[in-house]
């Protein structure tokens, strides 16, 4: 027991600390929590897509995008419970995630970031568009969750309920990693033609890793659309996309801390630096370049390098 | 856990969770954001956006107005502090902003907002919490034709625009065949709709309809398609830009039918964008101009020169002034004993109340939203005249 607590420590921590913080928090404090929860959720798919695949996406806002329309509308439209709604949202995504994934079967680097942004800025344009699905350029408002008849009017609950998926998808995302699937995107990453040789089949597992991504990201759209309770379509531009990247990469790819990390930084930066008036953005800015520059493994190489450092001055 | 994590790792998630922690000031008042000598207000701004520049000028309106009343006294002895965050307009960060301003800061009220999403999104939290919303700028009905108990709208509908126009060219300018000239967007389409609407009711034929996107350059092929409809009165509902580029192209063609735009026209910079071409040109107004000879007018100018003298008056800082008017009026006629629930209860029995920067207003429980009636000015020789007040 003792020896499970030495080797699991940080995960127990970080569990225990989700269950008390949103007691020791007001109504801001529990949207702040419930934000970083929603974040950290798009963040953790990019560990895989980035992470674990090696492929890269600055169009993840498209999948976003369909997790929070296709959840809203299923619980409008259709009248079903909330928690389906957030599951067909991550759904719907995560098919589109297959069709996104074709072009990464032939394109590499700069050209599937083109091709990720291109559809991004087409699935924002037809949900604009689409007027009388989606509501267009007048919105769409989405009701407050619901589940089992207890609507959740305040974040406090829904903070907890966030945290029960959150901590199921990293669960999820962790045997992913350890599955057959996840050791071949590794060494696909690492070798594409050693994996291959090795028997690897490279277009079934890419698909997979673009799906399980854009799943993730669904539901943290879904998520989002009912902690906010309006959608707009301007809300999914390449800015966002651009904003998960940064997160992402702030938080450092491939571990669960750095995405958690991440999504801290993209919810809290702004309260944060809002203090700095008009300078906000440049001290953002100055952030992520100090960043990049000292701690390029993101933020969850940071007690690493200061080890290293300490190492070379003794 | 995937490697490299450590003891320290937990240690900054605790510092970075520390701050969401710290705890709400506690504030033994019997009603949030009204001291002894304070009355505490917020508002949410897209100060960095692409929204920026009007952001920021509509915060330096209310400001100047907030100044000049706090130095004349406050309002029944107490001083306004109003605190403006930015949102860079996002949902979530306004969502996350109005939480703490009502929340942490215990605002009274929020008072000259900007956006439409990001209004929205605030809308369902400010109405559970009953927090007073006065003069919310955006381009939706729950902003401008509100249906919430606690949402006041200064600016008009876009339909009502559109049938306004359209009125006044039947009206005033004798419309027989009227054509329509709009931005493809929600911004253009819905005074469109309403001019449309408008026309067919009192039976004046559109007989050409152009619009173009924000990023169209060359106007060319709207105005042949016009001229060649041979309207009387052309209809704009466009931004500043794309008319000034049709005004230059209708004056290559010579072709000269009476044009009546939205207020976006009536902007200082027109006359630089469109030169001669702009001459006779009608405007629609909402918010004061510059040169409006009225006292409201005047002093508006005077307290901008006075207390914010890097920015120009212009369409924004009078709507800026024009919540801050309101506010303070209301706060003023609730008296020295102010709550929420008595400051709703004296905007709904506001009744005709004239900011002199926007049209007045007629306020009831039934309806408080923006104006119907509008002013009309006219271009000459780069200056805007008005025409008609509202």
């Amino acid at each position: 027991m003792t020896l499970w607590l030495r080797k699991n420590w940080i995960p127990v921590a970080l569990l225990a600390a989700g269950l008390v913080l949103p007691n020791l928090v007001e109504h801001y404090g529990n949207f702040i929590l419930a934000s970083i929860l929603v974040y950290s959720l798009v963040s953790l798919s990019l560990t895989i897509l980035i992470g674990f695949a090696g492929q890269i996406s600055i169009g993840h806002a498209g999948f976003w995008a369909l997790g929070a329309y296709g959840s809203a509308l299923v619980v409008t439209e259709l009248g079903a419970p909330f928690l389906v709604g957030v599951l067909v949202g991550g759904i719907v995504a995560a098919l589109f995630g297959a069709v996104v994934a074709l072009p990464a079967l032939r394109v590499q680097g700069h050209y599937l970031a083109i091709a990720t942004l291109g559809f991004a800025l087409f699935v924002q344009q037809v949900l604009f568009e689409w007027e009388s699905l989606t509501g267009g350029r007048q919105g769409l408002f989405v009701p407050r969750p619901e589940i089992f008849g207890y609507e959740l009017t305040d974040d406090y609950a829904y903070v907890y309920l966030m945290l029960v998926i959150v901590v199921l998808l990293t669960w999820m995302t962790e045997n992913f990693r350890r599955s057959h699937t996840g050791r071949a995107l590794m060494a696909l990453k690492m070798s594409t033609v050693a994996a291959e040789v090795a028997g690897i089949n490279r277009a079934r597992h890419i698909i997979i890793a673009f799906m399980l991504s854009a799943f993730y990201t669904g539901i943290s759209g879904a998520l989002y659309a009912h902690l906010i309770g309006f959608l707009s379509t301007e809300t999914f531009t390449f800015t966002t996309s651009l904003s998960f990247l940064t997160m992402a990469v702030i938080g450092g790819l491939g571990s669960y801390v750095g995405a958690l990390l991440g999504a801290i930084y993209l919810t809290m930066a702004p309260e944060v630096f809002r203090e700095f008036k008009d300078a906000q953005m440049v001290v953002y800015g100055l952030t992520l370049i100090l960043c990049m520059q000292f701690l390029p493994g993101g933020l969850a190489s940071l007690p690493e390098r200061l080890r290293s450092l300490r190492r070379r001055r003794t | 856990m995937v490697a490299n994590s450590s003891r320290r790792d937990v240690l900054m998630l605790g510092l970075a969770a520390a701050g969401t922690m710290a705890l709400p000031r506690l504030s033994w008042a019997a009603e949030p954001g009204v001291t002894k000598d304070k009355i505490i207000i917020g508002s949410y701004l897209p100060l960095q956006s692409g929204l920026a520049a009007g952001a920021t000028q509509l915060r330096d309106g209310a400001d100047a107005y907030f100044q000049h009343i706090n130095d004349n006294g406050g309002i029944h002895g107490r001083k306004i502090q109003w605190i403006v965050e930015n949102d860079s307009y996002n949902p979530q960060q306004t969502v996350a902003v109005v939480k703490k301003l009502v929340d942490r800061d215990g605002v009274f009220a929020i008072v000259s907002t900007l956006g439409t999403a990001t209004n929205l999104a605030a809308l369902p939290f400010l109405a559970q919490r009953k927090v007073p919303l006065i003069n919310p700028a955006g381009g939706h009905e729950r902003l401008n034709a509100p249906t919430d108990p606690n949402v006041f709208g200064l600016l008009p509908v876009g339909q009502d625009i559109g049938a306004a126009m359209a009125n006044y060219a039947v009206d005033k300018l004798q419309a027989k065949r009227v054509a329509i000239f709009f931005q493809n967007d929600p911004f253009g389409k819905d005074p469109r709709d309403g001019a449309v609407e408008t026309l067919a009711k009192r039976g004046v034929p559109v007989v050409a309809e152009t619009s173009y996107v924000p990023s169209d350059v060359d106007m060319s092929a709207q105005a042949v398609a016009m001229r060649d409809a041979n309207p009387d009165v052309v209809l704009m509902m466009c931004i500043t830009k794309q008319g000034a580029l049709l005004l230059q192209k209708a004056q290559q063609l010579g072709w000269k039918p009476k044009f009546l735009a939205q207020n976006t026209m009536g902007d200082p910079i027109t006359a630089d964008l469109a030169g001669e071409a702009l001459d006779d040109v009608m405007v629609i107004l909402f918010t004061a101009i510059e040169t409006m000879d009225t006292p409201a007018v005047r002093e508006a100018n005077a307290l901008i020169a006075k207390y914010h003298p890097e920015t120009k008056p212009g369409y924004w800082t009078y709507l800026g002034i024009a919540g801050a008017k309101v506010f303070v009026e209301a706060a003023n006629r609730v008296g020295p004993d102010l709550t929420r629930a008595k400051l709703l209860e004296v905007l709904y029995n506001f009744g005709r109340y004239e900011p002199g920067v926007v049209p007045p207003v007629n306020w009831s429980r039934e309806s408080h939203g923006g104006p119907k009636t509008f002013g009309f000015a006219v271009w000459k020789g780069g200056k805007l005249n008005v025409v008609e007040g509202w």
